[in-house]
């Protein structure tokens, strides 16, 4: 195919996003074997609600997951230190999906970002400067990257903060300061802020600032005369939702993607900027940025199929109509983060051939982590109403009684309690079955 | 001032696509003096003071049965047995209030000695196991009897022992009749006084421990004042739905885990005829707890959600009246009130699982640690 020029910059910035994501991911795989999750995750549940499609992905025997996290672990660092730098990130992508798309109950939205940056990582050419592999193959190094690398991830980036703002503005998070009101009231124990928080006023200003955060945050993060602020506010954005919420990695994630907004060669004039103290001896620092190289067409086309797809595949819940936080098509992959307080009571009615009934409870299949989850998520308690219906026999009609509360509304059926779940479909298809948002 | 504009009208816009509002109307609480801290506080202070009064009635309890059995084992008779069987039931329905608000931590399996299960271990009893032992005499000694598994040994085994018939419940091919060791016993009255009375002492040294893990976890629960703390309170109102509701009325019944209309041989305290009044006691107990002065329905109020607490009120006013009734659940059941006493039960549980943790972001027991975005 044919090639195009595409202006060159500085890959500083991007071999310093490789290493600090690369100790993210290690840190990640480490802290799942130091809290026991692989476990409770894995090996503890008996019955495991699979994606759509991926119903082939199957657990491993536990010493092997164990074993997984642990690889994971070294892929990581291996990524940081940039030894074997492809192989590691390709291995660190397969194996990390594998393992999310063993159980839907666990999937998280930060688990798919460090999916998908890992694979834009097998892509990358991050390994030409500080790397192990430049030590061992010197013929590697470049301190120059194609432009088109930057802004594909700029715009990864950009897409979850936006997606993640504009899933805020709802009139649960707007008007009704919903779920921050719930939340924060039971986080009054937090240090210095805590006494703040017992106030509704509190959620209102914190819904609003997190709706402003998320939708704007990139605009000041491209703009260089804003940059710096909009960072530090970023940072303190981030420590502050993960001090306040249990959720886990991504605010580092964030703090360490957000770094691709910056100058392309800001690793460069930091460590400078260390050792030279005059503005004028940083003036004259040696600027790669200029000139360009040549890559194939394929390239950018694929970037650009890739980020238009990430741009479209979250809007597809506007298809389906509704509130997607009700019937949840569209909630995945999506970036709708902590945007729902959702709270079921479900149980199985499964009436037999001969007409007797039977009520099955959830956790008689499920692990209470399990259960948890699955119960504001309509195609789960389908898809578990399936398996206990195949369980218990051949003409088994099952009616599922799942009474759903969302962001503390009175619970109301998330499900028709007369349609036999048996027979509706769990596919990409709108939900019928699924009753009105209240 | 574009912007203040442009906020006020998204503000509007959305404000007419909202439906039901996610809580109802109250007073906030920056309108109140007591903030939720400090109520909070006061809700964890009454709820851990009431479990010493609940542990002293149930220890008095225990002495006047241990004292009952020990006049039995002197003179095995009808009167001392009567007499001890109504010993049993004040014990019995005493451990009922505690065990409806025994709060243990997730962890507790690890951190405490002496479980729920080494007191009463119900449903997990086993009658052939028990009769086992009355043959090997298993409670002459005090280490053995402590190292027998929970099944055999408890309250559970004490209302079997004392209600026991000269049949043993074991299967014709267990070793106790295949090989006539059952048939052999000759002083069987006896045996059970001395069962009784090893497995009362048992129930009152591990009750003395038990006691003293649950109050020693009171104390730090009021120092800490935390979501946690009060975390760890709300696990006890989850015995209403998995062993009130499912254990005791709904399996039973026949709604659940039952091949057969019904399953009344799964039915709790069937000899001594105290399965319904248990649940009463159960209810009352529940209703301390979340009705406590203040308690959790006062965490609701303060967080605008009176109606969960109005709601659960109600259902639980008509299901302790239902359950004060004098019958066993069977003859509950027979009179048509026993799904409805299940259905309020369920409204009461289908409320904890889903507004009542959503308002107060509490997490239901057992569920893993774990991220979340």
């Amino acid at each position: 195919m044919k090639n195009i020029a595409i202006p060159q910059i500085d890959n500083a910035s991007l071999v310093a996003f490789r290493v600090f994501f690369g100790i993210v991911a290690m840190w990640s795989s480490l802290r799942f074997v130091l809290n026991g999750w692989v476990e409770r995750f894995f090996s503890e549940p008996t019955y495991f609600f699979s994606f759509g499609g991926f119903e082939w992905v199957k657990v491993l025997p536990l010493s092997w997951m164990y074993a997984a996290f642990y690889v994971l672990s070294i892929l990581g660092f291996m990524i940081a230190v940039g030894f074997l730098y492809r192989l590691a990130s390709l291995l660190y992508f397969l194996i990390f999906t594998y393992i999310e798309l063993i159980d839907v109950t666990n999937y998280l939205n930060h688990y798919y970002l460090v999916s998908i940056v890992v694979l834009m990582l097998v892509f990358l050419p991050l390994n030409r400067r500080a790397a192990i592999d430049v030590v061992i193959r010197p013929s590697l190094y470049s301190d120059k990257i194609g432009v088109h690398a930057l802004y594909w991830l700029r715009i990864q980036v950009g897409v979850v903060y936006v997606f993640a703002g504009l899933a805020k503005a709802s009139s649960d998070w707007l008007i009704q300061a919903q779920p921050l009101t719930i939340w924060l009231r039971s986080r009054v124990d937090t240090p210095i802020i805590g006494g703040l928080l017992e106030y509704r006023e509190s959620a209102y200003i914190m819904s609003w600032l997190g709706f402003l955060f998320d939708t704007t945050v990139v605009i000041w993060l491209l703009w260089p005369k804003t940059r710096k602020a909009a960072y530090i506010v970023l940072v303190g954005f981030h420590i502050s939702t993960g001090l306040l919420f249990n959720i886990g990695m991504f605010p580092w994630i964030m703090i360490v993607a957000a770094t691709v907004f910056f100058s392309p060669n800001w690793p460069v004039l930091f460590i400078s900027g260390l050792r030279l103290r005059s503005r004028k001896e940083k003036k004259n620092l040696p600027n790669p940025v200029g000139g360009h190289m040549r890559r194939p067409l394929s390239h950018v086309l694929f970037i650009a199929l890739w980020c238009s797809f990430q741009f479209l595949f979250p809007l597809r819940t506007h298809l389906y109509g509704g509130n997607v936080l009700w019937h949840e098509q569209g909630m995945r992959w999506s970036w709708r983060v902590m945007v729902r307080e959702k709270n079921g009571s479900i149980s199985y009615n499964v009436v037999n051939e001969d007409g007797r009934k039977q009520v099955v409870s959830p956790r008689r299949y499920l692990t209470a982590h399990q259960a948890r989850e699955m119960s504001g998520q309509p195609d789960l308690i389908a898809k578990l109403g399936k398996h206990i219906g195949k369980k218990t026999g051949e003409n088994v009609r099952v009616f599922v009684d799942a009474k759903v509360s969302l962001n503390g509304r009175k619970p109301i059926p998330l499900i028709d309690p007369k349609i036999d779940i048996m027979n509706v479909d769990v596919g990409i298809l709108p939900y019928s079955w699924v009753t009105d948002a209240p | 001032m574009r912007i203040v504009l442009f906020l006020v009208s998204i503000t509007v816009l959305l404000s007419t696509c909202s439906n039901e509002e996610p809580t109802s109307e109250a007073t906030d609480l920056s309108e109140s003096s007591t903030t939720y801290k400090e109520l909070r506080a006061k809700v964890i202070d009454e709820i851990t003071s009431q479990n010493l009064a609940r542990f002293e009635l149930f220890e008095s309890n225990l002495v006047a049965l241990e004292e009952a059995l020990f006049i039995l084992d002197m003179d095995f008779n009808a009167e001392g047995l009567n007499k001890a069987r109504q010993s049993f039931e004040d014990v019995m329905l005493s451990w009922q209030t505690i065990e409806a608000t025994l709060y243990v931590p997730d962890d507790s399996n690890e951190a405490w000695t002496i479980s729920r299960d080494d007191i009463y271990s119900w449903p997990l009893t086993s009658r052939c196991r028990i009769d086992q032992e009355l043959v090997k005499k298993t409670y002459e000694n005090t280490q053995d009897l402590q190292t027998l598994l929970v099944n055999a040994t408890g309250l559970d085994a004490v209302e079997y022992l004392l209600w026991h018939s000269d049949e043993n419940e074991c299967p014709p091919q267990a070793m106790v009749n295949a090989d006539g060791s059952w048939r052999e016993i000759s002083d069987l009255n006896e045996r059970r006084a001395k069962y009784l009375l090893a497995s009362v002492k048992l129930v009152k040294s591990n009750t003395d421990t038990l006691k003293k893990s649950s109050l020693m976890l009171g104390e730090s629960l009021k120092k800490t004042n935390t979501a946690e703390a009060l975390n760890v309170l709300s696990n006890s109102l989850y015995y209403l739905d998995t062993n009130v509701k499912d254990l005791k009325i709904a399996q039973p019944l026949g709604e659940q885990e039952c091949a057969e209309d019904t399953c009344f041989e799964k039915m709790e305290l069937q000899f001594s005829g105290l399965s319904l009044l248990s649940i009463h006691r159960n209810l009352s107990a529940f209703e301390q707890t979340f009705f406590a002065d203040p308690g959790f329905d006062d965490l609701l109020k303060a967080s605008d959600a009176a109606d969960i607490a109005d709601d659960i009120r109600a259902a639980l006013d008509e299901a302790l009246l239902i359950s004060t009734q004098n019958v066993t659940l069977r003859e509950l059941h027979d009179t048509g009130d026993g799904l409805r006493l299940l259905a309020l039960i369920k409204s009461i549980t289908d409320r904890l699982k889903t507004d009542f943790i959503g308002v107060l972001d509490l997490e239901l027991p057992q569920r893993a640690e774990g991220d979340n975005d």
